[in-house]
């Protein structure tokens, strides 16, 4: 039981319930006003958003599940790493018959032994296909794993108990920015204008 | 005249491509060649001593050939050995680090025979014609 000493210093520190409830509803009464005049388009676009992930999280649900026609990352980038490696060993037996050519090709006459001289070293220039198309496809798995690991983090972050942080691929920096690969033809520059910007160096 | 029995060190990280890049060497009248998968494994091939010109593709890993460029030039042994670029890097802040770099020419991918002999001549000297 409070002493009258307490009693009194509670009621002095009372909230005054009804001066407060007027002053919250005359803030809220400020505040709708505002509302009315605040852009709708910007609220448009917030409820968008919100109806935007709320799609994410159930396409992400059903990624987990495992619906069908979901994209396996994996099994792509496995299967581009197949296509480099298989056409590594084609390029291989290619060269190999190439080389046979030529052995050959010392025990024929000499406009022989030119013209299958000259097929071999041809062989050997186009099977270079296979070490540019591998740098290429390199690149693609590299940027497929990337996007994986992303999802990832999205499948963990919407269902797991303990998201990881984020591969952020932060564009590299320093000499690791230089690791391009080949370009596509439209953009590589050729032999002649590689040969200039050397000779600009005098 | 460029001595052709000088021994010349392939460097790339594909093997298929090592092997072209020596077929069309042979094809040059360079027999004296030797093969390194990346650029530490050349660079203490290099050490060992011998090799006359370096041929080396850049995207390589542990050592991209730009690394091993930068290894040889610092080397006080190696720095004066004729180090060819052969890359499908092929942007002009490329040649422009590599060539800063002290690279002495520079070969873009894809390449034929007569290009490779082209920048062999402009580093080493001309080449006397092949039997």
């Amino acid at each position: 039981m409070k002493n009258a000493t307490v009693k009194k210093r509670d009621e002095a520190h009372a909230p005054d319930e009804a001066g407060l409830s007027a002053r919250v509803n005359g803030v809220m009464g400020d505040m709708l006003g505002d509302v009315s005049s605040i852009n709708l388009q910007i609220y448009g676009k917030l409820e968008l958003l919100a109806r935007l992930i709320d799609r994410m999280k159930g396409d992400i649900g059903r990624m987990r599940e495992g619906e069908p026609g979901r994209c396996d990352l994996s099994s792509a980038t496995d299967e581009l790493d197949a296509v480099v490696s298989d056409s590594a060993a084609a390029a291989g037996a290619i060269l190999e018959a190439a080389e046979a050519v030529e052995e050959v090709a010392g025990r024929c006459s000499k406009a022989d032994r030119d013209k299958l001289q000259d097929a071999a070293g041809r062989i050997y220039e186009a099977c270079s296909f296979q070490d540019l198309s591998g740098q290429r496809i390199t690149k693609v798995v590299k940027t497929l794993r990337q996007v994986e690991s992303g999802l990832q983090l999205l499948l963990r972050t919407f269902g797991g108990p303990h998201p990881q942080p984020a591969n952020t691929s932060a564009p590299p920096k320093g000499d690791a920015a230089l690791l391009n690969g080949p370009q596509l033809a439209s953009k590589a520059q050729s032999q002649d204008e590689i040969d200039a910007l050397l000779a600009s160096f005098g | 005249m460029t001595d052709r029995r000088l021994a010349i060190l392939v460097v790339d990280d594909y093997a298929t491509m090592r092997k072209i890049v020596r077929q069309l060497l042979k094809q040059i009248g360079f027999s004296n060649v030797h093969e390194a998968a990346d650029g530490s494994e050349a660079l203490a091939l290099m050490r060992d001593g011998g090799f006359g010109l370096v041929i080396s593709d850049w995207n390589m890993e542990p050592m991209t050939g730009l690394a091993l460029l930068r290894e040889v030039r610092a080397d006080a042994r190696l720095k004066d050995t004729p180090f060819i670029m052969v890359t499908a890097e092929s942007k002009t802040e490329n040649v422009v680090v590599a060539k800063q770099s002290g690279v002495s020419n520079y070969i873009v991918k894809p390449f034929n025979a007569e290009t490779l002999k082209n920048k062999i001549a402009t580093v080493l000297g001309p080449l006397e014609e092949v039997a």
